[in-house]
């Protein structure tokens, strides 16, 4: 549990308090954003996103009772409104499995290489990793995706994360299996030293 | 120990989520599978690069949350997600998308095509289905077609067959089949339907007039079964070089034409207009 006040504010929130909807989004909107970005993988959707969950959620928390898994909640309608985002994007452009793999494995090496740029501008370089990183997140499938934006960024337990994504603990496992394996295998595509895939 | 539990359950026993039983399993497999032990080795760095991941500075939340709340009170139902994204796009540009345009002008068209053939032709539009040769046997036509030219089908149906033990509602009960009917008529008359019942006892057919006067049944005689009118007497009539019988008897008016080898009838109130009506429907099926 978050908030040992959790129960009041959810009761607050029932009865349609402005004050409490407020301190409910005080509460969530980083972690909710956060997932939304790691999902969709830009910020501008990332915030449609955040927005549509707290809609979402304030029409439907009447029906809610349960504040222990009010976040595992959340975080389940921000999963499954990321879903249908992606799947309206992909309608409307054609999925490209392989594109830019290796116009970005052309980006790292040389950022690699400048041992100048990454001491003349750090924050540029980390962009350039963090983009990097994104691009290969994006690559995997949803329901991958999924649990390891939840367990491996977010740091949801399993039981969390089941929770959030409606399965057993087991699947959420091996899922992960899945998920880690391909983030890497993307990675060294694109070039990414062997420095990030050491354990910190 | 089997390799799938090991495989399945490698990133919850990297992250300590397996009760010791299970570790002490997955380890003992792991001292002796190389392959497990790789793709142990996969996920752990997969995992370890997951760690890198940074968020973004986000802006302004405070303007987002100002957002959600506008919308929040703006909406009619609570926070209901697909109003808002009715909102969110402005109505005209709704209206004038292509696609939604284009299946409206396309009804649009098809709706004034189809007013103005009907105002133009109003023609006769009719299904046909034929009698089913099943029909033919055996049954007695004349005696039905007397009855309902006397305008009484029930009583007659009734009495004919009193002997053979088969009442007129008992043949009403059986099963019906709808042999023929018109979806576009004149005014001065509609055919509805023509029934057929079949009863077990005496296999007798009723073609059954519907009860409003101006109704006509039209049907079609397999070949080799002519119709037959009992004692009524019947009129020779040409009508625009076609021939056709006539009787009359009350209000009710039978017309019977012959079509290369087929026999059709007509049966219900009609005007000498609805006769030639009638004969060019017939003649054009």
């Amino acid at each position: 549990m978050d908030n040992p006040n959790l129960e009041d504010l959810l009761i607050a929130c029932r009865q349609g308090s402005d004050d409490a909807f407020r301190k409910l989004f005080e509460q969530y909107h980083m972690r909710v954003m956060s997932t939304a970005y790691r999902m969709c993988g830009n910020i501008q959707e990332a915030e449609d996103v955040t927005q549509d969950v707290f809609l979402k959620a304030f029409k439907e928390i009447k029906k809610f009772r349960e504040a222990a898994s009010l976040f595992t909640w959340l975080y389940r309608i921000t999963i499954n409104l990321c879903i249908d985002k992606e799947r309206k994007r992909q309608r409307r452009q054609k999925y490209h499995e392989n594109v830019d793999v290796d116009s970005e494995r052309i980006t790292i090496e040389e950022a690699n290489s400048n041992e100048n740029t990454r001491t003349l501008d750090q924050q540029m370089w980390q962009d350039e990793i963090q983009s990097i990183l994104q691009k290969a997140l994006s690559r995997i499938k949803p329901k991958f995706r999924t649990v390891l934006v939840l367990k491996d960024i977010e740091g949801l337990s399993y039981e969390e994360a089941a929770q959030a994504v409606g399965c057993s603990q087991g699947t959420i496992s091996s899922r992960l299996n899945r998920g880690r394996k391909e983030l890497k295998t993307l990675l060294v595509k694109m070039g990414m030293g062997e420095e990030y895939f050491q354990e910190r | 120990m089997k390799h799938g539990f090991t495989q399945k359950n490698l990133s919850a026993y990297l992250d300590a989520e397996l009760s010791p039983d299970k570790v002490q399993k997955i380890e003992l497999h792991l001292q002796s599978c190389e392959s497990c032990l790789r793709e142990l080795q996969e996920i752990r760095s997969g995992k370890a690069v997951a760690t890198c991941f940074e968020n973004p500075d986000w802006q302004d939340t405070e303007a987002l949350w100002q957002n959600i709340q506008r919308l929040n009170i703006s909406t009619p139902e609570k926070g209901d997600v697909k109003n808002l994204e009715m909102k969110r796009t402005n109505l005209w540009q709704r209206l004038i998308h292509p696609r939604p345009a284009f299946a409206i002008a396309v009804l649009l068209i098809l709706f004034g095509i189809n007013l103005f053939s009907n105002l133009k032709q109003k023609k006769f539009q009719y299904q046909r289905v034929q009698l089913d040769q099943e029909l033919s046997y055996g049954f007695d036509y004349g005696l039905y077609l007397d009855a309902l030219v006397a305008g009484s089908p029930a009583i007659e149906f009734e009495r004919r067959y009193e002997s053979q033990q088969a009442s007129y509602e008992q043949a009403r009960s059986q099963t019906t089949f709808r042999l023929a009917s018109f979806t576009h008529m004149p005014k001065t008359f509609q055919l509805r339907e023509v029934r057929l019942l079949k009863n077990a006892c005496c296999r007798s057919v009723q073609f059954s007039c519907l009860e409003n006067s101006r109704e006509v049944i039209i049907f079609q005689q397999p070949q080799g079964h002519p119709v037959t009118f009992g004692n009524y007497p019947l009129e020779r009539i040409e009508l625009n070089g076609q021939m056709y019988h006539r009787i009359k008897t009350g209000k009710w008016t039978v017309l019977s034409l012959q079509l290369k080898e087929s026999q059709f009838m007509a049966i219900g109130e009609m005007n000498e207009s609805d006769i030639a009506a009638i004969i060019f429907a017939i003649t054009t099926i």
